[in-house]
């Protein structure tokens, strides 16, 4: 090109630049007007490559300058109308109308089971306290069900539990205690500090009696565990579960597995244990969630058994031990309101969705 | 245990205004826990004893009367219905206000035109135990205006106990006044009963022959003559109702009455219908013959078998020893003399009999725990005394009722009891260490100091037997067959002292072993958990149990490989769980009867797989025991169910009917959850289609999920993880669900060993990535997996290919029938320079060509 040739071309094409610069309505089309013109295939590209060509010093010097001028205006232009774009576009954006609220757009977050909440929550409480994990079979031997738990064949306390049986020697676990004599065994040396949870059965259905139910049993043997230990284990734990006001009451009881045997009591927690009131008040005024006792049971504890340890290989003359088996589904319950048992296995899922 | 609080007032000196509430306080405090307390004049309040002055008839209706009733105040006029309303006699009158056990309430009434102020009643209106026509009548010695509940003894207070197993001795009036009496620390009224003796030596009249020693070491008999049958006094009938035992005639109530206030329970039987052997009644104890029947008291005839323990006479069993007796020997209204026994047997026989025929009664209950051996005389004493005295009934004369027999002396007990002991029971001793008792429990040794020991253990009915080093010796009585062992004393001290009485302490020492328990599986059921929250999944818990039928689709009928219950609570829950599916399948149904369809729900949990060959029963040895693995093969699965509508939550948020995607996205979301990454090239997950093998799944949309992993010794080798897939239509019709449904079920083992350890950090890379997207027009046949690995593998892109994905399936106009087009993003990715467009060019083209050449692909513009 010359010299005359490239002042034609960016006389001619400026001003089309500028207008196409000017016209444009949208960052997009702004965009594509600068590659367009501006871009390496543009003409004022094509323009400056051409500087480089032509033949003289002065020639250069002169569209040198003309190409410079152009792509100052230009890129004045650009950059002017660009700001007035996104300036337009800041304005459209703040003039929308927006309804806050309409919910927002989110995923569907699916619920843990409350049994797994509690049961979680009770293992966190033994776990800072010092209890391991351990689990065993629901399909149990009777021998570890049931003998090694010192309830012999043909025993009266073979009634407080109900068994389904798989045969003559073989029953679904009616509690988590076979994971103690299952632990001494396996661990041996003390101290032997476990928690096991898990399912068991009872040929029982009704509003607070489910067939399948879950358990936590905690034990502890070693050198001389007292009752006080015991005392003061429970005393912990229920004031981590129930809250810090809550109350521990030992009740004398009676469990093959354990001597002496307690149920343990605490605390109404819905009249604070004066039996009247509360959240739960009935309309004589008496606290229907303690029948007006104050006192609400939550689980059966006690001193192992000699015959027990024994039977776990351990020798009750030198060790001494508690254990301690809780209901999940019945702290659930308290913990909740759930008056019926089986909400917790019928899977609804506004049941469900409810925790 | 009902227990009457008059009654125990009579054995125990409770101090002055003991309330209810206090003795209800202590016995659950020693362990005898109150399960509920019922205040038996309640349900009388407001009804008191009226006396009839007058009697008209009704002017308007020929079966009512008008009454005129004085009880204490103005006299009052009644409308009263029934027949024995008579001039004089003392009624029961609910008076205004009165609300009755049935609920009903008494109100002022005019009655067809004349004014009635309150109601008399029958026994029935007041809920109480007597089988009278009419009106209920009163003894005439009480006065108008005399509450109801006074009149008729029922000014009491009875306590429903729940007695542990353990404590036969607490199934007693005197046992449980023996335990308050110690509770309180005062004394117990229990003075041996006489028993005055009119009548001829015992052994003129009876024998007694013991042949099953074992099955029962001592019987004891009394016989009573000139005895007359009839009903209970009042006083005797209200005793037994507050113990929730029902009046039969005044012999058998005496005998319930003995139980009750004893323990030890006794029966009676017509001495004359018993068979005789040198001209004496002739008791033996045997066990029962092979064949032999016995018709029982409650009408039945049973059939017997060896083990069970019968009383006999020369000929036949004539009772079920410690079960029931039998109806030949029955005392009844023609009874003149009467056999009592009063025996002990051995619990577990009785305990065997009577759940082999389920015939748990008030005897058996005891028995089977465990009676008194030493208490049968005291026990005879009372009770054949008690018949002898009932059986001269001077207000109603004399003579025996339609029989024309005068029965001018009353009842005579003859001399002596019989009493069989071939083997003695004697009072066990035991040694207690104080130093032990203060050790296990945590007390200080002075709180259970030598003196303190002694004090509680009497109180309870222990005696001093001697002492040595370190223990002191105690003869437990043999009504406390608990107390064997040094451990058992130290019960009762706490139980005694009371549990607040001993410091709370914590113990410091934690276990170092991991216990029985594998904590790797916890953590990945407990990351799976999180997963499925944030996949939308709800966390189901269901029964174990399952129908027979609700497995076939499963495991197409294989009853042998399931584990059956042999007593179920129904054909429905006779079975075990071997998949978690048929379970969510019915939590589906239920939330779709209940208009609830998108259902989304996942459950963890054991199923059982049959017989585990290790699993033998264990063996005691010297030390602990041997065996015993678990008997089943249990193994814990994760499984997930969705129906309805899937997709994100919002106004104008798309959501669409689920389908597979949805499935394998959950299984997806568990294993990246678990650090097994799902996507990009370096993924060992893959899913592959599955076969008839999971005949519950839809036949085309159900995969097998496998992941590859390095095995022992660095071979590479490929776990299966379980399946995923949409359920099988005639499965979700079968259910009743009203949509699709999909699902998967994982084993958990398998995940725990595929999850992936804690990864070691990689730099960050350094240069850009190019992605370039292209569209396949492929066969139907070629799937996504089989492309994408062809493709991951080509040497054209190795070490650049980041990822190679599927962005869009298209099915339509413009491609034709049996063929689809995938859209695929590329992404390379040089470690150590910018890719230039010229090299990624290249490199996609060989794709393509490979593409081509392999699979017949062409590119869709
Ligand atoms: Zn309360």
């Amino acid at each position: 090109m010359t010299l005359a040739e490239i002042e034609q071309l960016l006389q001619q094409s400026v001003d089309r630049a500028l207008g196409a610069l000017a016209g444009a309505k949208s960052a997009d089309e702004l965009e594509s007007c600068r590659v367009q013109y501006l871009g390496q295939k543009g003409f004022l590209s094509q323009a400056k490559k051409s500087v480089g060509q032509l033949p003289t010093v002065d020639d250069k010097k002169k569209a040198g300058k003309l190409a410079n001028d152009a792509d100052a205006r230009l890129g004045k232009a650009y950059d002017e109308h660009k700001q007035r774009i996104e300036a337009a576009a800041r304005e459209a954006e703040l003039a929308e109308r927006w309804d806050v609220t309409l919910p927002g757009r989110r995923a569907l977050r699916g619920r843990r089971h409350p049994l797994t909440v509690t049961a979680d929550d009770i293992l966190d409480v033994l776990g800072a306290l010092g209890f391991v994990r351990a689990e065993g079979p629901e399909i149990e031997h009777d021998w570890y069900n049931f003998e090694a738990l010192n309830v012999p064949r043909d025993h009266p306390a073979r009634d407080m539990q109900d068994t389904f049986y798989i045969d003559d020697d073989v029953v679904l676990r009616t509690h988590t205690s076979p994971v103690q004599v299952r632990a001494m065994l396996a661990i041996g040396k003390p101290p032997i500090r476990v928690a096991c949870y898990g399912r068991v059965y009872r040929n029982d259905h009704d509003i607070t009696h489910s067939p399948m139910f879950h358990q936590v049993e905690g034990l502890y043997v070693d050198g001389s565990v007292t009752f006080g230990d015991l005392k003061g284990t429970l005393q912990v734990f229920v004031e981590r579960i129930f809250g810090a006001k809550s109350k521990v009451r030992l009740r004398p009881s009676f469990f093959p597995f354990t001597e002496p045997s307690v149920e343990v009591d605490v605390s109404c927690f819905s009249c604070n244990g004066t039996g009247s009131g509360g959240a739960t008040v009935g309309d004589d005024g008496r606290c229907r969630l303690c029948k007006a006792t104050g006192w609400i049971e939550i689980m059966g504890a006690g001193m192992v058994d000699p015959e027990v340890l024994r039977f776990g290989g351990l020798d009750p003359d030198k060790l001494t031990g508690f254990a301690f088996g809780i209901g999940v589904e019945r702290v659930a319950m308290l913990r909740w309101g759930v008056s019926d048992i089986r909400l917790f296995f019928e899977n609804d899922r506004r049941f469900l969705r409810q925790f | 245990m009902r227990v009457s609080m008059t009654w125990l007032a009579e054995l125990v000196e409770l101090p002055k205004g003991t309330t209810p509430a206090q003795v209800a306080e202590r016995l659950t405090a020693v362990g005898l826990e109150v399960e509920a307390v019922e205040d038996l004049a309640a349900p009388l309040f407001g009804v008191v004893v009226a006396r009839v002055a007058a009697v008209e008839p009704h002017p308007q209706a020929d079966k009512l009367r008008v009454c005129t009733v004085e009880a204490g105040g103005e006299p009052l006029s009644v409308v009263c219905g029934a027949p024995n309303v008579a001039v004089g006699a003392r009624v029961l009158l609910a008076r205004v206000g009165t609300v009755l056990p049935g609920g009903k309430r008494i109100e002022a009434a005019t009655i067809r035109g004349v004014h009635s102020q309150g109601m008399l009643c029958s026994a029935q209106e007041l809920g109480l135990p007597f089988s009278t026509d009419g009106l209920l009548l009163v003894d005439d010695k009480q006065p108008p205006g005399t509450t109801a509940a006074a009149a008729l003894d029922r000014e009491d207070t009875v306590f429903t106990l729940g007695v542990t197993p353990n404590r036969p001795d607490a199934l007693s009036h005197l046992g449980v006044a023996r335990e308050l009496a110690a509770a309180l620390r005062v004394r117990l009224r229990a003075a041996p009963p006489t028993c005055p003796e009119r009548a001829g030596p015992v052994d003129d009249l009876a024998q007694v022959t013991i042949e099953d020693v074992e099955g029962c070491p001592r019987y004891a008999a009394r016989v009573v003559e000139g005895v007359l049958v009839g009903p209970s006094p009042t006083w005797l009938v209200m005793r037994l109702a507050a113990c929730g035992v029902r009046s039969v005639n005044n012999v058998v109530d005496v005998t319930n009455l003995v139980m009750m206030e004893r323990g030890i329970p006794l029966h009676a039987f017509d001495y004359d219908k018993i068979g005789r052997e040198k001209n004496r009644a002739a008791i033996v104890v045997r066990s029962a013959r092979a064949g032999e029947r016995l018709a029982t008291l409650d009408g039945k005839v049973r059939e017997l078998v060896d083990t069970d323990l019968v009383i006999a006479d020369p000929e036949r069993a004539i009772a079920l020893a410690g079960v029931m007796g039998g109806a030949d020997t029955e005392v009844s209204a023609g009874t003149t003399r009467v056999l009592l026994e009063c025996a002990h047997f051995l619990p577990a026989r009785v305990r065997k009999t009577a759940r082999r025929l389920a015939l748990h009664s008030e005897a058996s209950h005891r028995f089977e725990r465990g009676s008194d051996p030493n208490g049968l005389p005291a026990s005879l004493d009372r009770a054949a005394a008690l018949i002898a005295e009932l059986s001269f009934d001077a207000t109603k004369g004399p003579e025996r009722p339609g029989t024309g027999v005068h029965n001018i002396s009353g009842g005579r007990v003859a001399r002596g009891i019989v009493d069989v002991a071939p083997k003695k029971i004697l009072p066990a001793v035991v040694a207690l260490r104080p130093k032990r008792a203060a050790q296990l429990l945590g007390l200080p040794a002075k709180a259970v100091d030598e003196a303190t020991i002694s004090k509680l253990l009497l109180s309870i009915g222990l005696e001093v037997d001697g002492r040595d080093a370190e223990a002191l010796r105690f003869r437990v009585p043999t009504f406390r067959p608990d107390l064997t062992r040094e451990v058992d004393l130290i019960e009762e001290l706490l139980r005694l002292l009371g549990t607040d009485s001993v410091p709370a302490t914590l113990p410091a020492r934690a276990s170092e072993a991991e216990g029985l328990h594998d904590p790797r599986r916890h953590r990945v059921v407990q990351a799976v958990r999180s997963a499925l929250e944030a996949a939308g999944f709800d966390e189901a818990v269901n029964l174990a149990f399952l129908s027979p039928s609700a497995l076939d689709p499963f495991d197409g009928g294989d009853a042998a490989g399931r584990i059956a219950i042999k007593n179920p609570l129904g054909e429905e829950m006779s079975v075990l769980r071997k998949t978690l599916l048929p379970g969510l399948l019915m939590n589906a149904a239920t939330n779709h009867r209940r208009q609830e369809l998108d259902v989304r729900l996942f459950e963890v949990a054991n199923v059982f797989l049959g017989r585990n060959p290790s699993g033998k029963a264990p063996v005691r040895e010297k030390e602990g025991a041997a065996g015993g693995d678990a008997w089943a093969r249990e193994v814990p699965r994760i499984a997930g169910i969705a129906t309805g509508e899937g997709g994100g939550l919002g106004f104008d948020v798309a959501r669409k009917p689920v389908d597979f995607y949805d499935a394998r996205g959950a299984v997806e979301q568990i294993l990246e959850g678990i650090g097994v990454p799902c996507a990009g090239a370096a993924s060992p997950v893959s899913f592959t289609a599955a076969d008839h093998r999971y005949p519950f799944l839809h036949p085309r949309a159900r995969a097998e999920v496998w992941v590859a992993r390095k095995g022992p010794e660095g071979v590479p080798s490929r776990s299966f993880v379980g399946v995923v897939g949409e359920l099988h239509p005639d499965l979700v019709a079968a259910y009743q669900l009203k949509s699709r449904a999909v699902g998967f079920e994982l084993d958990v083992e398998t995940l725990a060993r595929v999850a992936g350890e804690r990864p070691r950090v990689k730099a960050l890379p350094r240069f850009p990535a190019v992605r370039r997207d292209f569209a396949l027009v492929l066969d139907d046949k070629v799937t996504a997996a089989d492309l994408c690995a062809r493709l991951n593998d080509n040497g054209a892109v190795r070490g650049l290919l980041e990822s190679l994905e599927v962005f869009d399936v298209y099915r339509g106009p413009g491609i034709p029938a049996g063929k689809r087009s995938l859209a695929l993003a590329l992404t390379l990715r040089a470690p150590d320079r910018t890719l230039t467009d010229d090299e990624v060019t290249r490199a996609t083209g060989v794709l393509l060509e490979d593409a081509r050449a392999h699979f017949g692909a062409e590119v869709r513009s």
